[in-house]
């Protein structure tokens, strides 16, 4: 896919997701119902559990392209495994501040070490350290190589973050959407839930496709002008 | 980059209008408002690193355009 594919399709999947975000918005605020037990800060769960799926699904995509670049070697797998770890840790960040505002009402702190959130604490960190291990060799190759590996490693990270609720219960809550016999919430939570999924998601891989279309166009220039260097000397 | 951080300010304050409105119109919101505070701050700090990736995108492209219309230049 060149830049230009690339552009067009990111910026329509990312305006289409801001509206999609905008519509959410008017259901999180305007037609879902307030939750009787934890009241109007359950509302946090609209961000804090689409950034989760977008967290997992980021680190997981890198995760895959990253075998795929270490199996094939092929450079544009390695181009869209940086561009989905770059949304990966902002979106993990986001998702760590509603869940921290969340746990502020919910548990009285802002942070504990309970499986789950050390788990997706680790998680940011191995990644942080993907693009460390990328930048610490004079030999790009090499750097990809190695952050490969690291990001493999990370996305064995995320089925723990996933089962450790069932494994290490503490403070996290277990799913009440995302369970194997249905959902325990009402419908009208489910719905918006779908929408607020469906939004951020649809935002993420427009952004992507977007950081995608300029990683190969910076890589492609590269190589043009070591290229256009080596026959000029 | 200029015409990325107008689109980013346009489309936060039209995202937190929405919440903003709600709190005008429902007084369940505005008797917790602490709670619902938090709730603003979840969705603003959600956009907030969205729009931080946005801006990191526009600059790497800035940059490539740079490099390549400087290199068009030589």
């Amino acid at each position: 896919m060149d830049l230009k594919k690339a552009g067009r399709l990111g910026v329509g999947l990312s305006l289409a997701g801001v509206a999609g975000i905008m519509f959410m918005h008017w259901v999180v605020f305007f037609w879902a119902p307030t939750e009787s037990t934890m009241g109007i800060i359950q509302r946090i769960n609209y961000v804090h559990v689409p950034m989760a799926w977008i967290t997992e699904l980021a680190f997981g995509l890198t995760a895959f392209a990253s075998v795929i670049y270490l199996w094939l070697g092929d450079d544009r797998a390695d181009a869209a495994a940086v561009a989905a770890a770059e949304g990966g840790m902002y979106f993990c960040v986001a998702l760590l501040i509603a869940g921290s505002l969340w746990g502020r009402v919910a548990w009285g702190t802002f942070w504990t070490w309970d499986a789950r959130l050390t788990f997706t604490l680790l998680l940011w960190f191995i990644f942080l350290g993907y693009f460390l291990v990328r930048r610490s060799t004079s030999n790009p190759h090499q750097g990809r190589r190695l952050g490969a590996v690291v990001a493999i490693i990370g996305g064995l990270d995320i089925p723990l973050i996933h089962m450790s609720v069932y494994w290490f219960p503490t403070l996290h809550p277990e799913p009440v959407y995302l369970r194997p016999d249905g959902p325990t919430a009402d419908s009208a939570f489910v719905i918006t839930l779908i929408v607020a999924f469906f939004a951020y998601t649809l935002l993420f891989l427009g952004l992507l496709s977007l950081r995608y279309g300029v990683e190969v166009a910076e890589r492609e220039w590269v190589l043009r002008s070591t290229r256009l260097n080596r026959a000029t000397s | 980059m200029r015409q990325a951080f107008f689109y980013v300010v346009l489309a936060s304050a039209a995202m937190l209008s929405i919440p903003a409105a709600a709190l005008g119109q429902n007084p369940a919101l505005v008797g917790s408002f602490r709670p619902y505070l938090f709730v603003l701050l979840a969705f603003a700090s959600g956009w907030l690193l969205i729009g931080a990736w946005v801006f990191q995108i526009g600059r790497k492209v800035n940059n490539l355009a740079r490099r390549i219309e400087e290199d068009s230049g030589d």
